[in-house]
C-alpha cells in the first residue's frame, strides 16, 4: 500500500487520486487509507514533515550532550532543536526559524549574567555592520537580540561542517590544496576588514568547512562576536587576565594577549591567520599550547615579543613519530614537508606573525597575494627581494623533477639475434625541452640584458646560442655566488640534455657539481640530484662506467639524506637499474629495479606515473634477461597505466608502446608489434622531427621489425637512412650510432655485399668496445655478427675465434643459460662445420637449441631457428629421421608465428623438401639466424 | 573502547552479514560504542560539541575507517546496524530522563530558570519510536529505510546503495513513509 502511495507521489498532485483509485480497484479499505495518507501531502509539504522527524530526533540527541541540563524551547523566533556547542562564553544551539522565513540557524547565547545585555546596545552599529556582511565564506549573522531573561544572543547561519584543519587532515589534503582552501578563508576575512569588522578570535574552531556538491566550502563563523564577548567579560571583571575567557591564547596576537595599548586591529587577525596557517601546514602550533598557558605575564612577553619561534619547516619534523603522521595526512614525509616549507612558506608565516603589527602584512589581501605568488612559484614578497632570491625562484620553477623522473633515459635493448636495437624510454623532454630552452634563454636574456639591443633584434638568435652565451656569463658574471651559479648551471645542463646535446650537458653538470661540492662539503640533496641527473645523461651518452659511479654515489647520498623509504631514493635505484642493465649486470639491475618499484608503491600508491616508469624499466630488464612472459605482462601494465594517466600520444605512452612491441616481437607476435611500432614512429616524427634521437630509435626499430617480418629490401633502405641520420646527430662514438652501423652491416651481408658488411661490423665493434668495454653483451653481439660475416667471406678460422670470444663474454656477463648464448654457439658450430668438423658441431647446435627451449619455450621463433639449424645439420649428415623431427617442429612454429611469405618459412620448407625428396643438399646457411 | 572498535571491525570484515547471531553481537557492540562516544561528548573532553545522532554514527564509522575501511558490504552492514543502535541509545536515554523527571529529581538549570521542561520532548521521541515500530510491523523494509535516513544520516543515494535498490525506489518509499509517520504521530 505504501508502495502505491510512493508511486502516486511521483505524479502531479491533481493526478494522484485517479491513479490510486484505478490501482486499488474495488479494495475500498486500501483506497481510503491511501487517500488519507496522500491528503497529508496536501496539508504540508514533505520537507517540513522531515524536519518534524529531525526535530524529535535532534532534541533527543541534545539530551546526551547536556546531561541533565535543560534548555529553552525557543529563543526569540527560533525553535531550539539541539545543542551545537558550549564554551566559556556561552552556548550555541541549533535552531529552526519559521517566521518570516523558514531556515535553520545557529543561536549563540552569551552567558555572563544579565549585566552583559547592555553590551549589545553599545555595539548596535557594529551589529548592523555584522548583519550586512555578505560573503560566501562568512557565516551570515542574521540577527542579534536579548533572550526573555535578558541574555544577549546572536542568530547566524548554521554551518554544517568540521573545522578547517580537521577537514584537511581527514581528506589528506596536500599543501597546495590546503593553501588554496586557506586563501578562500583569507578572502572572507579581507571582506570583513573592508567593512570595518575585525574578528578578534580567529582559530580552527571558527573556520568550518562544509561541502557543497562535493566541493569544500569554508565558512568563518562568529565574526565580530569576540569583541562583544570581550566587552562582556570586561564588565564581569574577567577580561583583564590574558588568555582568560575571551579569545584563544594560542592564536592571540601579542597586542591582544598582553593587552598592549595598540589594541586589536586588522593586523591582529593577520597574526591569528598566520598561526592558523602554521598549524594548517605543519599540524602543530608555533609555540606549544602548554608553554603558552603555563607562562606568567613576563613569560608571555618573552615568548610573544622577544623570541623568534622556530620556523614551520623546523617544527614540521619535531617529535619524530608524530611528525610522520602529520606529514602523512599531508601526503608526504617529514623531510619532504620540511623541504616544502623551507624558504617561502617559512617567510610567509613569519611575516604574518611578527610581534610588531607594523611589521606584518599590511592587509589580509597582501597575505593572500603572497600565498598565490608561492603557488605560482613567483618570488614571494615576504622574502627580501634580492636578485639572487628572484633567481632562486626561477630555478625552483624549472627545477627538474629529476628526483622523480628516474627513468628519463634512452635505454638500449640488446637483441638476441642479428640486430641489436635501441629503444627510447625517454620521457621525452625534447618538445617540452625546446620550450623550456626558450624560457631559459629568454630568462638569461633578461638577466644579463643583451648588450647590443639592435644586434639582438636583428639576429635570429637560437636557443642554443643564447644558452651557450648564458653559460659563459654564468661563470664570469656570477663569480662569487657559487650556489646560484650551480643552480643555473644545473638548469642549463638539463636544457642541453633536452636538446640532445649530451656533451655540453655533462660539462655544465660537472661544473655545477664542482661548485656544490666546495660549497656543501660533499653532502647535500642538490649534489645527489645533480649526480643522479649526470648519471642519467651519461647513460644516454653510453658512458656507462662513469654513469654507474655517479648513480652509486647519488644513491649512497640519498640513502643517507632521505632514508630508504623516500621516493627520490627509489628513483635513483631505478636509474641505477637502467645503467646496470645497459652494462649487462642483469641480476643486480633486476633487484635494484624491484626495490625501487616497491618503495615507490609504498610511497605513492599503486597507480602513479613514476610507478609506470618503474614497471617499464623492470620489464625492460626482464626482457634483456629472457623472462619474456613477465616482461610482456609488466609492459602491458605500464602501458595501460600510462594511457590512463597521460595523453594518448604522450612520449611516455609511445615509449611503452615501443618497448611492448619489442617484447612482442621477441615472443613472435609480429602483427601487433608491427602496428605499434609504426604508430610510434609516425607520432615521434611528427612531434620531435626526424633528427631527434627518439625518432631515430623508432626508425631503427621499425626497420628491424620490417626485417624480422621478411621485408628486407625496405628494411635495408631504412637502416641506411638511420646510419646517415645517426652520423649527423651523433658526431662521435655513440651507442645508437654503433647499433645502426651493426644493423646496416647485417642488411648488407644479406644483400651479398660482404666487404661493406665486414667494415660496418668492425666499425660498430670498435665503437662499442670504446663505449662499453670488453665485457658487455652488446660487444658480444657485435662479435657474433662480425663472425657471421667473416664466415661468408670464407675465413672460418677467424670466424670461430670471434664467436668463441663472444661466447666467453656472454657466459661471463649473461650467465651460462642465457638464450643469447645460442647466437655464439651456433656461430662456432657453423665455423667448425665449414672447417669440416661435424663431430663437434652437433653438441654445440643441441646446446643452442636447449638454452632457447628452456628460456623461450618450444614455440618461439628463435627456438625454431635453432631447431631448423639442428635439423639442417642432421639432414646433411644423413640422419633423416631425427632431421625430420626438428625441421617439422621448426616449420610448425615458423608457420604459426611468421607471415607465410617469410624467408624463414621457405627456408625450413626447402630443407624439408630436400630431406623428403632426396635432392642434393643446399649449401647456403639459413637466413635470419 | 578501542577494543570495541577492533571487534566491530573484525565482525565487519569476517562476519557473514546474513548471520543473525553476528548481527546481534554487532548491534550490541555498536550500541556500546555509540554510548561511549556520547558520554565523551557529555564529559566535554572532546572538541566542539556539535552533536547530532547522525554525527555520532558517522564518527563511529570514521573510527572504523581510520583503522582500515571496511569493504562496501561491511560499510552497508555497519550503517544498517548503527541506525538501529543509535535509535536504541536515544530510546534508552528518553526513558531514563522520563523516569528521572517523574521521580522528581532536582534539575540542574544552566541557562534559564523560566523554561522548565515538562517531559514532552522525551514523550515526543518515544512516540516516534513507537510509530516506527508500527511502521516496521507493516513493512520492515521501510523501518530500516527510515533508520538509515534519520539515525545513520545517509543520503538518498547512500541509502539506495546500502539497501541495494534504486534511488528512485528509495525516494518513493521515503516519501510514503514520511506521510505515514506524520499521520501516525498526529494520531498518537
Amino acid at each position: 500500500m505504501l508502495g502505491l502511495v510512493g508511486d502516486a507521489l511521483e505524479l502531479p498532485a491533481d493526478a494522484r487520486k485517479a491513479f490510486v483509485a484505478e490501482r486499488c480497484g474495488d479494495d475500498a479499505e486500501m483506497l481510503t487509507e491511501a487517500l488519507s495518507l496522500l491528503s497529508q501531502s496536501f496539508l504540508s509539504d514533505t520537507t517540513s514533515i522531515t524536519e518534524g522527524l529531525d526535530i524529535r530526533v535532534g532534541r533527543a540527541a541534545s539530551w546526551i550532550a547536556t546531561e541533565e541540563g535543560t534548555h529553552p524551547d525557543r529563543i526569540g523566533p527560533y525553535v531550539i532543536l539541539q545543542v551545537l556547542g558550549e564554551g566559556g562564553m556561552g552556548i550555541v544551539y541549533g535552531a529552526h526559524q519559521v517566521e518570516p522565513l523558514e531556515r535553520d540557524v545557529a543561536v549563540k547565547v552569551l552567558r555572563g549574567g544579565a549585566r552583559v545585555s547592555h553590551v549589545i546596545g553599545r555595539f548596535e552599529t557594529e551589529r548592523r555592520a555584522l548583519a550586512s556582511l555578505d560573503h560566501p565564506h562568512i557565516a551570515h549573522i542574521f540577527d542579534a537580540g536579548d533572550t526573555d531573561t535578558g541574555l544577549p544572543y546572536f542568530a547566524m547561519e548554521w554551518v554544517r561542517g568540521v573545522t578547517l584543519i580537521r577537514y584537511c587532515d581527514e581528506h589528506r589534503l596536500a599543501l597546495r590544496e590546503r593553501l588554496e582552501l586557506f586563501r578562500k578563508v583569507l578572502a572572507a576575512v579581507h571582506h570583513a576588514h573592508q567593512n570595518g569588522i575585525i574578528h578578534c578570535d580567529l582559530k580552527p574552531s571558527n573556520v568550518l568547512v562544509g561541502e557543497l556538491e562535493g566541493r569544500p566550502v569554508p565558512k568563518v563563523i562568529d565574526f565580530g562576536i569576540a569583541r562583544v564577548e570581550k566587552e562582556a567579560a570586561d564588565l564581569e571583571g574577567e577580561g583583564s587576565l590574558p588568555g582568560r575567557a575571551v579569545g584563544t591564547l594560542e592564536y592571540m596576537s601579542p597586542e591582544q594577549a598582553l593587552a598592549l595599548p595598540a589594541g586589536p586591529g586588522t593586523r591582529s587577525d593577520i597574526y591569528a591567520l598566520g598561526v592558523l596557517l602554521h598549524e594548517l601546514l605543519t599540524g602543530v602550533l608555533p609555540v606549544a599550547s602548554g608553554t603558552l598557558r603555563a607562562a606568567d605575564r613576563a613569560g608571555l612577553e618573552r615568548l610573544l615579543l622577544h623570541t623568534d619561534p622556530p620556523a614551520p619547516s623546523r617544527r614540521a619534523t619535531e617529535g619524530p613519530s608524530a611528525a610522520v603522521d602529520r606529514a602523512a595526512v599531508r601526503g608526504t614525509s617529514p623531510s619532504g614537508l620540511s623541504r616544502a616549507l623551507r624558504g617561502d612558506l617559512d617567510a610567509i608565516v613569519a611575516r604574518a606573525t611578527r610581534p610588531d603589527p607594523m611589521h606584518r602584512y599590511a592587509s589580509v589581501a597582501h597575505l593572500s597575494d603572497d600565498i598565490e605568488r608561492y603557488l605560482e612559484r613567483r618570488p614571494v614578497k615576504a622574502r627580501p627581494s634580492t636578485w639572487a632570491y628572484r633567481t632562486r625562484r626561477f630555478v625552483d620553477r624549472h627545477r627538474w623533477s629529476a628526483a622523480g623522473t628516474g627513468t628519463g633515459v634512452m635505454v638500449i635493448l640488446g637483441m638476441a639475434g642479428v640486430f641489436t636495437l635501441r629503444l627510447a624510454t625517454e620521457r621525452d623532454r625534447a618538445q617540452l625541452e625546446a620550450d623550456k630552452a626558450v624560457q631559459v634563454a629568454s630568462f638569461l636574456q633578461d638577466l644579463f640584458t643583451v648588450p647590443d639591443p639592435v644586434a639582438s633584434a636583428t639576429t635570429d638568435v637560437t636557443a642554443r646560442q643564447l644558452l651557450d652565451e648564458g653559460a659563459e656569463r654564468i661563470s664570469t658574471e656570477l663569480e662569487g655566488q657559487p650556489a646560484l651559479q650551480a643552480s643555473l648551471l644545473s638548469i642549463m645542463a638539463n636544457t642541453y640534455r633536452g636538446l640532445g646535446l649530451y656533451g655540453e650537458s655533462v660539462l655544465r653538470m660537472e661544473e655545477a657539481l664542482g661548485l656544490q661540492r666546495d660549497l656543501y662539503d660533499g653532502t647535500h640533496p642538490d649534489i645527489a640530484t645533480n649526480l643522479h641527473t649526470l648519471g642519467l645523461v651519461r647513460t644516454e651518452r653510453g658512458d656507462l662506467a662513469r654513469a654507474e659511479r655517479n648513480l652509486r654515489e647519488a644513491l649512497t647520498l640519498r640513502l643517507a639524506l632521505h632514508g630508504d623509504h623516500d621516493p627520490a631514493t627509489a628513483s635513483t635505484m631505478t636509474a641505477l637499474a637502467i645503467t646496470l642493465r645497459a652494462r649487462g649486470a642483469y641480476e643486480e639491475a633486476e633487484a635494484m629495479a624491484r626495490n625501487g618499484l616497491s618503495i615507490h608503491r609504498l610511497a605513492l600508491g599503486p597507480v602513479h606515473r613514476d610507478i609506470a616508469s618503474d614497471l617499464h624499466t623492470l620489464a625492460h630488464i626482464l626482457r634483456s634477461r629472457g623472462a619474456l612472459e613477465e616482461a610482456e605482462t609488466l609492459n602491458r601494465e605500464a602501458l595501460s597505466m600510462r594511457r590512463r594517466l597521460l595523453d594518448a600520444s604522450h612520449p611516455e605512452v609511445l615509449s611503452s608502446m615501443g618497448n611492448l612491441a619489442i617484447v612482442l616481437e621477441a615472443r613472435g607476435t609480429y602483427e601487433e608489434a608491427n602496428s605499434l611500432l609504426r604508430e610510434v614512429f609516425e607520432l615521434r616524427r611528427a612531434r620531435l622531427g626526424a633528427d631527434h634521437p627518439g625518432t631515430l630509435a623508432s626508425l631503427n626499430n621499425l626497420a628491424y621489425m620490417l626485417w624480422r617480418s621478411g621485408r628486407q629490401a625496405q628494411a635495408d633502405t631504412l637502416f641506411f637512412d638511420a646510419v646517415v641520420t645517426a652520423r649527423r646527430i651523433f658526431p662521435a662514438d655513440h651507442p645508437t650510432l654503433a647499433i645502426t652501423l651493426n644493423n646496416l652491416g647485417v642488411a648488407r651481408r644479406t644483400r651479398g655485399d660482404f666487404a661493406q658488411a665486414e667494415s660496418l661490423h668492425r666499425e660498430a665493434l670498435a665503437m662499442d668496445r670504446r663505449l662499453l668495454g670488453d665485457e658487455h653483451p652488446r660487444v658480444a653481439g657485435d662479435l657474433d655478427n662480425l663472425g657471421k660475416t667473416l664466415l661468408v667471406r670464407g675465413d672460418a678460422v677467424a670466424a670461430e675465434r670471434v664467436h668463441r670470444e663472444a661466447l666467453a663474454m656472454r657466459t661471463a656477463t649473461q650467465g651460462a643459460d642465457h638464450p643469447d648464448l645460442a647466437e655464439s654457439l651456433s656461430g662456432i658450430a657453423h665455423a667448425r662445420l665449414a672447417q669440416g668438423d661435424t663431430a663437434s658441431a652437433e653438441p654445440l647446435l643441441r646446446r643452442a637449441l636447449t638454452v632457447r627451449t628452456d628460456r623461450l619455450g618450444e614455440d618461439n621463433p628463435r627456438t625454431a631457428t635453432s631447431a631448423h639449424e639442428l635439423g639442417a645439420f642432421l639432414r646433411q649428415v644423413g640422419r633423416t629421421d631425427e632431421a625430420e623431427r626438428w625441421l617439422r617442429q621448426a616449420l610448425a612454429t615458423r608457420q604459426t608465428a611468421l607471415d607465410s611469405g617469410h624467408p624463414d618459412v621457405s627456408a625450413t620448407r626447402r630443407e624439408l623438401t630436400l630431406l623428403l625428396g632426396g635432392d642434393p643438399p643446399a649449401t647456403s646457411p639459413s637466413p635470419g639466424g | 573502547m578501542d577494543d570495541v572498535v577492533g571487534r566491530i571491525t573484525e565482525i565487519l570484515r569476517r562476519g557473514d552479514p546474513s548471520d543473525p547471531g553476528r548481527t546481534d553481537e554487532l548491534l550490541e557492540l555498536v550500541y556500546e560504542d555509540l554510548r561511549a562516544l556520547a558520554t565523551r561528548y557529555m564529559r566535554r573532553e572532546h572538541g566542539p560539541r556539535t552533536l547530532q545522532p547522525t554525527a555520532l554514527v558517522h564518527e563511529a564509522y570514521m573510527r572504523l575507517a581510520g583503522t582500515r575501511p571496511p569493504d562496501w558490504e561491511g560499510r552497508s552492514h555497519f550503517f544498517r546496524v548503527a541506525g538501529r543502535a543509535m535509535r536504541q541509545v536515544l530510546v534508552d536515554e528518553a526513558r531514563r530522563r522520563g523516569a528521572v523527571k517523574r521521580g522528581g529529581d532536582a534539575r540542574r538549570v544552566t541557562l534559564d530558570t523560566q523554561l522548565l521542561d515538562d517531559s514532552s520532548h522525551e514523550r515526543d521521541f518515544l512516540d516516534l519510536h513507537d510509530s516506527l515500530e508500527r511502521l516496521g510491523r507493516m513493512d520492515p523494509h521501510l523501518e530500516n529505510l527510515v533508520e538509515l535516513r534519520v539515525f545513520s544520516g545517509l543520503t538518498l543515494d547512500e541509502t539506495a546503495s546500502t539497501l541495494g535498490v534504486s534511488r528512485r525506489k528509495v525516494a518513493k518509499d521515503w516519501a510514503a513513509a514520511r506521510l505515514w509517520l506524520h499521520r501516525d504521530l498526529a494520531g498518537s
